[in-house]
């Protein structure tokens, strides 16, 4: 003798579980059934209640997802870590080799210059990563993108007076520029490149400032705690 | 810029974002929360995806991340209510009601009575009627039986109609 389970039977019918006879057989009982009949009824008019719920997700969210993402840099376990530093060292080769190859810089410091001076390479979105304001710079964009195998988030920065500078934050080191001159701390360096100010450092993070003015340069890397 | 691996995670899971959305909205209240949650959802599933584990179907593995990046949060508040009574701010008020945006404030009604569900019967209607998963589906992504699954759903629909059955939004 089957129970009669108006809850179950209803929530059954209403989810497209019961075989084609079952259900029929449920329909003809619900005629008769006060007690069936309204579990249905309200199964039915709170799954289209719930249904008129949904939503579009806004399009901010879209766009910050997409640069979240963009962003991540994958945690990786040791072994990957380790492979990954033997890819640096081919890496590094191949930089060397684009110095022998390219017009006397490494290509990432040449393509960088470029981005800087309006030939955008650093293009994709990106969430902020560094403060809005650096003294008086104000953030005018950010971009994420790679470069020579170098993921990097670009900051672009403008003065009162209008000048630009720009801090990339890679993900690692960026090679150095042929004709540097040391920084004032280790692993930091100076450059003029094209008419452009560089400056360059490992800590605290790997990072490649460049502008239209060595002051603002060393403005904006001493702000940063980078010089 | 991106690398291959990004654009192909993102071809994959953005066409799931408003399933995510739609999840986490009834998940946590704040709408802060929700994107905070549907990022974390995404940068979960792009960790893994770089490892190398990638679905056979995407929506019911983006939709178990985010249940469960969902679950961690509502444990770390100290209740479910107070993370819920944040979106009270999102109730509509009735001398505003113009018809252009009576859709808009039917969902937030409907939004506010889901809040009011025990959590269990709220994710088995999010994942059922506005995720669009089956319930055996469901019960794969909630690691409930699907009889469970089924009783769920159907006690919270029933819920929700006694509370919106006489509202003038739901003629």
């Amino acid at each position: 003798v089957k129970r009669h389970d108006p809850e179950g039977a209803a929530a059954r019918y209403l989810a497209g579980t019961m075989t084609g006879r079952g259900r029929r057989r449920f329909e003809g009982h619900l005629v008769d059934c006060p007690e069936c009949w309204e579990e249905v009824r309200m199964g039915g008019l709170g799954r289209s209640m719930a249904e008129s719920g949904r939503e579009l997700a806004p399009q901010s969210l879209r766009d910050r997802v997409r640069g979240a993402v963009a962003l991540a840099r994958p945690h990786r376990p040791w072994w990957r870590r380790q492979a990954g530093a033997s890819a640096a060292a081919v890496l590094v080769a191949a930089v060397v080799g684009g110095i022998v190859a390219g017009r006397g810089q490494p290509r990432a410091i040449e393509a960088l210059v470029a981005d800087f001076r309006g030939d955008r390479v650093v293009t994709g979105p990106a969430v902020p990563e560094l403060p809005a304001r650096v003294g008086d710079l104000s953030l005018v964009d950010v971009d994420a993108g790679s470069v020579e195998g170098i993921s990097l988030v670009v900051h672009r920065y403008r003065d009162p007076a209008g000048q630009l500078v720009a801090v990339y934050r890679g993900d690692r080191a960026f090679p150095t520029a042929r004709g540097a001159d040391p920084g004032p701390r280790p692993r930091t360096w100076h450059s003029e490149v094209d008419g452009t100010a560089l400056f360059c450092a490992d800590d605290p993070f790997p990072a490649l400032v460049i502008g239209e003015d060595r002051r603002v340069v060393d403005l904006a890397a001493g702000l940063l705690g980078l010089a | 810029v991106t690398s291959p691996v990004h654009d192909e995670f993102l071809a994959a899971t953005l066409p799931a974002l408003d399933l995510v959305y739609n999840l986490a909205r009834r998940l946590v209240g704040n709408p802060d929360d929700v994107e905070d949650l549907v990022q974390d959802t995404y940068l979960r599933a792009f960790e893994a995806w770089v490892r190398r584990r990638r679905p056979r179907r995407v929506e019911p593995w983006m939709a178990t991340i985010c249940l469960n990046a969902g679950r961690s949060r509502l444990r770390r508040a100290s209740t479910t209510r107070e993370v819920l009574d944040l979106d009270e701010e999102l109730l509509p008020d009735p001398v505003s009601v113009e018809d252009q945006v009576i859709e808009g404030i039917r969902r937030s009604v409907v939004h506010q009575a889901l809040a009011r569900l025990p959590n269990e019967q709220r994710e088995a209607i999010a994942l059922m009627d506005l995720a669009g998963f089956t319930a055996s589906e469901v019960a794969l992504i909630t690691g409930a039986p699907r009889g469970t699954v089924l009783a769920r759903v159907h006690r919270g629909r029933k819920k929700l109609a006694a509370m919106l059955e006489r509202s003038p939004l739901f003629p």
